[in-house]
């Protein structure tokens, strides 16, 4: 019911701001934030995910200069028997 | 709530019937009973696509795959790999949620009322494994095995299973071409009730091909938790109140893996999140 009030970015706030306040309490040491997926300012994996898109972009050069592209088009301007259930 | 959750999903479903229109935009294909033959099929689109669909404007990635792979020339696809290993890295399994036409079918057919709609199948968790099972079997080790006194494999998936290829090329160009009609046999037959399943799977259960046969989906969903576009859960904020995990079609609990495989970037879960703790990241 709760989740149907309509005004969620507030409620996210608030939650964020009892968090932050109990955060800043008598505890002077920075608490740590908890996340799930990757932490903010972390972009260890989303570098490796640029990493990977470019070595795709590596092969889809490396194959494209040793004649691949050819055959997927040969492939793909020919109606492909097998494909719709002929062949 | 639920005004705003149909709105996030038939705006989604706007982009995937654009995407569908615009990769399927041969419109004198559908007239002729003729595909289109132009260089652009050099290229993949990064959905399940078929190439012999009269409208397609290019190449379907798992098909191109076979081709090359059972080509008597080469047994590694490094051009189709690396477009694979591009779009999953930008994006993970964003193109099937987004761009994938029979992705689209699917989730329009599930949208049929039907008086008792499955959301868990028994053994779902295995299942979802037979798509990279069929990923290894059917588009990489039958082409590359199986070949004729030539050296040419043909490309299994698309022959013996891909029901796409059947409902956006067989039946058009069957229905449109007198001299196909006659060639028909068992495999035709075989395709439309691999098809016809499929489609009432469909009503029934959420995108169920997608969950576990597809193999295209299987390449993409091993670089979710490591694509330059995530999601990120903030547990300060999180009030575990699961609305993400009942959100979610594909039964992923977004709050413990947002990253998950099996998550098609559809964006309900960020809907669905009373305190917008689900974060998209690059």
């Amino acid at each position: 019911m709760e989740r149907n009030c309509g005004n969620r970015t507030e409620r996210g706030r608030e939650v964020s701001r009892r968090n932050i306040s109990r955060n800043n309490g008598a505890d002077t040491q920075p608490q740590q934030r908890e996340w799930r997926g990757s932490r903010p300012g972390s972009i260890k994996v989303s570098r490796s995910g640029a990493i990977l898109a470019a070595l795709g972009l590596l092969f889809m050069g490396y194959g494209a200069s040793r004649g691949e592209m050819p055959v997927v088009l040969e492939k793909a301007i020919n109606i492909c028997m097998e494909c719709i259930g002929i062949g | 709530m639920d005004k705003g959750k149909n709105a996030n999903e038939w705006k989604r479903h706007k982009v995937q019937a654009l995407w569908a229109l615009l990769t399927n935009g041969y419109l004198a294909g559908f007239a002729q009973g003729k595909i289109y033959r132009g260089k652009l099929k050099n290229l993949c689109v990064p959905g399940l696509n078929c190439y012999s669909c009269p409208g397609a404007v290019g190449a379907c990635p798992i098909g191109a795959m076979q081709a090359v792979i059972g080509n008597w020339n080469f047994k590694f696809a490094f051009y189709v790999a690396g477009f694979l290993v591009f779009v999953g890295a930008l994006a993970g399994r964003f193109a099937c949620g987004w761009l994938c036409p029979f992705g689209l079918v699917q989730e329009l057919l599930h949208k049929i009322p039907f008086p008792r709609k499955i959301k868990a199948v028994p053994g779902d968790k295995l299942l979802r494994k037979l798509k990279y099972a069929v990923l290894l079997v059917f588009v990489i080790l039958l082409p590359m095995v199986l070949v004729d006194v030539l050296g040419q494999g043909a490309p299994y998936f698309c022959k013996l299973i891909c029901p796409a290829g059947t409902l956006e090329g067989g039946i058009p160009l069957v229905l449109m071409n007198k001299p196909m009609q006659s060639a028909l046999g068992w495999l035709y037959a075989w395709k439309n009730v691999l098809l016809a399943v499929t489609i009432f799977l469909s009503v029934l259960v959420y995108r169920p091909f997608c969950k576990y046969i597809c193999p295209l989906g299987a390449v993409y969903s091993v670089f979710n938790p490591i694509a330059v576009f995530r999601y990120r859960v903030d547990k300060d904020v999180c009030i575990n109140c699961k609305a993400c995990a009942e959100a979610c079609h594909m039964q992923v609990d977004p709050a413990e893996h947002p990253n998950h495989p099996e998550c098609i970037r559809c964006g309900a879960c960020k809907k669905a999140c009373p305190v917008d703790a689900i974060m998209k990241i690059f």
